[in-house]
């Protein structure tokens, strides 16, 4: 199903929150447990963040300066004054009985972030930001026991910073939802202010649906589906409450202000009205002064950004000729694109980018490590594939070493073999002798077999070149399967195919 | 500070002691860490008495509002002791301890000092750190010092004369010096002192009385005493109560009796009823602290807020910018227009000498706030204050020095019991207050 039907469109606006990586929560030194879901309950909170009578916030500026980062990457403008609000609600999961964010003055005011068919995007398309807020995040209610009416908190959570993004009402279509949040993400853990880690509190979103006439000027009544935080739900989401608007409209009947969540089949369910909507009593938070940034600070925070995906989508492509579907590959996985460029400093790019992408990341998913903690650094790797390269080592033994490579780096032996030492140890180095001696004898075979088949290399000249697919095979079985395949195509290729 | 006894009010947290708040919601809680007063005090060898009664959450002008009963007046015991600080200077007042620390958000240590007889400072906004001080109102709530001599009062004023990175409202204030005069009879030569003019008819004829003998007094010792108009006072307190109660509400909200203090139920209920639980857990405050969270909740609901807590806060910089008006020294953080009329202003601490409990308990006194008119302003502006007993030099009881406090359970009228007065300076100049009052103590018995 795809978005409106010909009179109707969807009109979404976003509400994302993003964890932000600190290592203390914004108000308090407690360990900001962003993303360390095995933590034990209430072993990072400290007496603030259990809002012990007679606590007050302290600011991390290392929070300021990720909200900077994100609205500099996102072009906003940064109110050079801002100030925290206290929002007031009253359970379990929220110790003060309410939350400091920012309601009257927040952090950052407008912003775009523009999407493109690299992003998988339907259309290009500028998505406008409405403001960044910084704000905390609350803690955690279990019900572990079904049937027992005990409710469990932990607050390791509560205080952890949270950037909350809000867009305007530009999308319409699920999606643009999904292809943006995407790119959300990827953007805020490009720029460091976000992990990449997807685990609902890292990061999620609000909603907010309605649909009008197409070519109709007011907007309808619009839902708002809360906490949502997995990619994959959100098309199903959206697409069900557009329709379920629709229908409702279409039948002369109203589209209530409701606040939404998701059933079992990932289908909106209301979970509560706008009459039940609580009046949050914002006021200015008066334990903490103004946020006041100077240009000095902006300045330098900027410049340590890294370069925008766009920038760097293209330079990868000018730079290294890589093709769409690599760059997106690379940029997917946080920290591959640094690798990749250092890893083929002086090398061959294409070749680089195979044995990165074939071979390094097939061991790191086989041993479930991230790129962003592979423990074979470029410096290792790089000279494997020199080796590789200029023929002292076959392919099919070079990823032999890098297996061994892997695998000392993982078992924290203390010494750390080089590629050349292994490849020495296990006698897998081809000197220039045997290599000599090898295609010798490659030669002797490849002669008998032009001799034999006279006929197919007549046909091979005569272009169907996939026939060399016989003689490489009979090649490997003369030679029991030791023989290097990369040497035997291009001998092959010299000696059968003219010469241009 | 050696041997010290030191009192500390029941708001303000020593590690491993009571710090209840004169509240059944936090009866039984004991504080898991020091507030940074109580460290500091330790740190000179004082003894801390911690968990001295109070007016529950600091709401309350007698001593009367506490879960624990009602505080009494050492001077004549059928009389309040005033509060919210009301543990604190009983214990001050009778003997008990040496110095007390309690806290003063619109008069709460002040007052009860003037009610008593003893010395009362409430310092600049900002200047002692709040960390460990259980909150009520953020923006107004202060340490302040009781003590029996102006000396003691300032050996605790050095103490706590730290800025306190762990409270962020915790200000880098300025420290002024003695402005006294060189002259031995007219040390006070050169200052001028302001008495507002909206002041006298709020005053009892005893407070009058006592107001003018001072201010004679101080013109007898060379300084200049001018009236001053302070504009916007009618609009004051209604403004302080706005503020205080929306910031209490706020404050209080994590009453819930989940991870400290009493919980009038077992708090098993299912994820969507834990509004119950937290419902009769807070059931447990005082009728006073009920009604200010209501109304505090009230003007912060989204209708009323532009009407009331906005109003309210233009109307403190309104008030805070009439004290520019009139004092010679500007603020140093939000300077506005002045006329540079005086360093100083005296007031009386209260309308009336301590009132007998039966009096406030046949509910005779229309509220609590009338007092407040004398306090409040000051505790909106954030200015320093310091009250001094300013006693009935003809009174046969005149044993005005607590020292001599028999300890006897006696009756007295309302011309014998004691009156402070209330001397104020511009914000960060506290320092100075300390000068004038100790002339004002050694010479208020000379000259007639």
């Amino acid at each position: 199903m795809t978005k409106a039907t010909t009179s109707w469109l969807p009109v979404i606006g976003l509400e994302v929150h993003a964890q932000m990586q600190t290592p203390a929560k914004l108000f308090s030194a407690a360990r900001s447990s962003s993303s360390k879901l095995s933590d034990s309950p209430n072993s990072n909170v400290a007496l603030f963040d259990a809002a012990f009578p007679g606590t007050l916030p302290s600011l991390n500026h290392h929070c300021v300066r990720l909200a900077i980062k994100s609205a500099l990457a996102l072009n906003a403008n940064i109110n050079r004054k801002s100030w925290f609000d206290r929002k007031h609600y009253f359970y379990p999961d929220l110790p003060h009985g309410y939350q400091i964010t920012q309601h009257f003055k927040p952090f950052a005011k407008g912003g775009f972030l523009d999407l493109t068919k690299f992003d998988g995007a339907p259309e290009e398309k500028r998505y406008r930001i409405q403001q960044i807020q910084i704000e905390q995040d609350s803690g955690k209610l279990m019900t572990p026991f079904p049937g027992s009416p005990e409710v469990l908190v932990d607050l390791n959570r509560a205080g952890v910073g949270v950037l909350e993004i809000v867009t305007e009402p530009d999308f319409n279509s699920a999606d643009e939802v999904v292809a943006f949040m995407k790119k959300m993400q990827r953007l805020l853990w490009h720029t460091g202010v976000s992990s990449a880690d997807m685990d609902e509190g890292v990061w999620r979103c609000d909603i907010n649906i309605s649909v009008k006439k197409v070519g109709s000027i007011e907007n309808g009544v619009r839902t708002e589906l809360k906490h949502v935080s997995k990619f994959s739900v959100v098309k199903t989401a959206i697409e069900f409450e557009v329709a379920r608007q629709i229908a409702l409209l279409e039948s002369g009947q109203q589209v209530l202000q409701e606040t939404m969540g998701l059933d079992e089949n990932g289908h909106t369910k209301r979970l509560r009205g706008k009459e039940d909507a609580p009046d949050y009593r914002y006021m200015p938070e008066p334990d903490l002064p103004a946020l006041i940034i100077s240009e000095k600070l902006i300045d330098h925070v900027g410049k340590r950004l890294p370069e925008s995906l766009d920038v760097r989508r293209d330079r990868l492509e000018k730079q290294y000729g890589l093709s769409m579907f690599h760059i997106s590959v690379l940029m997917d996985e946080p920290g591959a694109v640094e690798y990749y460029e250092e890893l083929t400093k002086n090398r061959d790019q294409a070749k680089t980018l195979n044995w990165l992408i074939s071979n390094l990341f097939a061991m790191l998913n086989k041993h479930g490590i991230k790129l962003a903690a592979c423990p074979i650094p470029p410096s290792e790797f790089g000279p494997l594939i020199d080796l590789v390269d200029n023929g002292s080592l076959s392919g099919i033994r070079g990823k032999d070493v890098l297996a061994i490579l892997f695998d000392d780096a993982i078992s924290g032996a203390n010494l750390r073999r080089s590629a050349r030492d292994i490849a020495l140890q296990n006698d897998w180095l081809i000197s220039q002798e045997s290599k000599a001696e090898s295609e010798k004898l490659l030669d002797t075979i490849i002669d008998g077999l032009i001799a034999k088949h006279a006929n197919l290399v007549k046909e091979i000249q005569a272009g169907q070149i996939r026939k060399l697919k016989f003689f490489s095979g009979q090649v490997m079985a003369a030679t029991k399967g030791k023989a290097d395949p990369v040497l035997v195509d291009s001998l092959l290729k010299s000696r059968i195919l003219p010469k241009e | 500070m050696q041997g010290w006894k030191a009192g500390v009010k029941a708001n303000i947290c020593v590690k491993g002691k009571a710090a209840t708040c004169a509240s059944r919601v936090l009866q039984g809680y004991a504080a898991p860490y020091s507030a940074t007063v109580a460290q500091l005090l330790e740190r000179q060898g004082a003894d801390l008495v911690a968990n001295l009664d109070m007016d529950e959450f600091g709401m309350g002008s007698y001593g009367i509002h506490s879960s624990s009963g009602d505080t009494v007046n050492p001077i004549d015991r059928r009389r309040v002791a005033g509060g919210s600080s009301s543990g604190c200077a009983a214990a001050v007042a009778d003997g008990s301890v040496r110095v007390a620390i309690g806290t003063d958000t619109g008069g709460s240590v002040r007052l009860p000092a003037s009610y008593c007889g003893i010395i009362g400072f409430k310092p600049t906004y900002g200047r002692f750190s709040r960390w460990g001080v259980i909150s009520y109102a953020s923006s107004l709530d202060t340490v302040g010092i009781l003590s029996r001599s102006v000396d003691d009062c300032e050996k605790v004023y050095d103490v706590l004369n730290v800025r306190d990175p762990k409270d962020p409202t915790s200000l880098k204030l300025p420290n002024s010096s003695s402005v006294l005069s060189k002259s031995a009879d007219s040390p006070l030569n050169g200052l001028s002192i302001g008495v507002p003019s909206h002041i006298s008819p709020l005053l009892s004829q005893t407070v009058l009385e006592r107001y003018s003998d001072a201010l004679y007094h101080l013109e007898s010792l060379g300084a200049t005493i001018k009236p001053v108009s302070l504009d916007h006072m009618e609009h004051a307190l209604g403004s302080y109560y706005t503020i205080a109660c929306a910031e209490a509400s706020s404050n209080l909200a994590r009453y819930d009796g989940i991870r400290y203090g009493s919980q009038a139920l077992s708090t098993t209920a299912d994820e969507n009823n834990t509004a119950n639980a937290i419902e009769h857990a807070r059931f447990l405050f005082g009728d006073v602290v009920q009604r200010r969270i209501m109304l505090g909740s009230f003007v912060l609901g989204s209708s009323a807020y532009s009407s009331y807590f906005a109003q309210s806060q233009k109307i403190r910089r309104l008030v805070q910018q009439s004290y520019n008006a009139v004092f010679k020294d500007s603020h140093p953080i939000t300077p506005s227009a002045s006329q540079q009329l005086v360093d100083f202003i005296l007031t009386p601490a209260s309308a009336t000498t301590a009132p007998l409990k039966s009096t406030v308990e046949a509910g005779e006194i229309e509220d609590e706030c009338n007092d407040d008119v004398l306090t409040v302003p000051i505790s909106l502006a954030g200015l320093p204050a310091i009250v001094l007993p300013w006693n009935n030099v003809n009174s046969s009881a005149a044993s005005q020095a607590a020292e001599s406090f028999s300890g006897g359970a006696t009756c007295k009228t309302d011309e014998d019991m004691p009156v402070g007065m209330q001397l104020v300076a511009q914000f960060g100049h506290d320092a100075k207050l300390f000068s004038v009052a100790k002339v004002m103590e050694s010479r208020k018995f000379q000259s007639q």
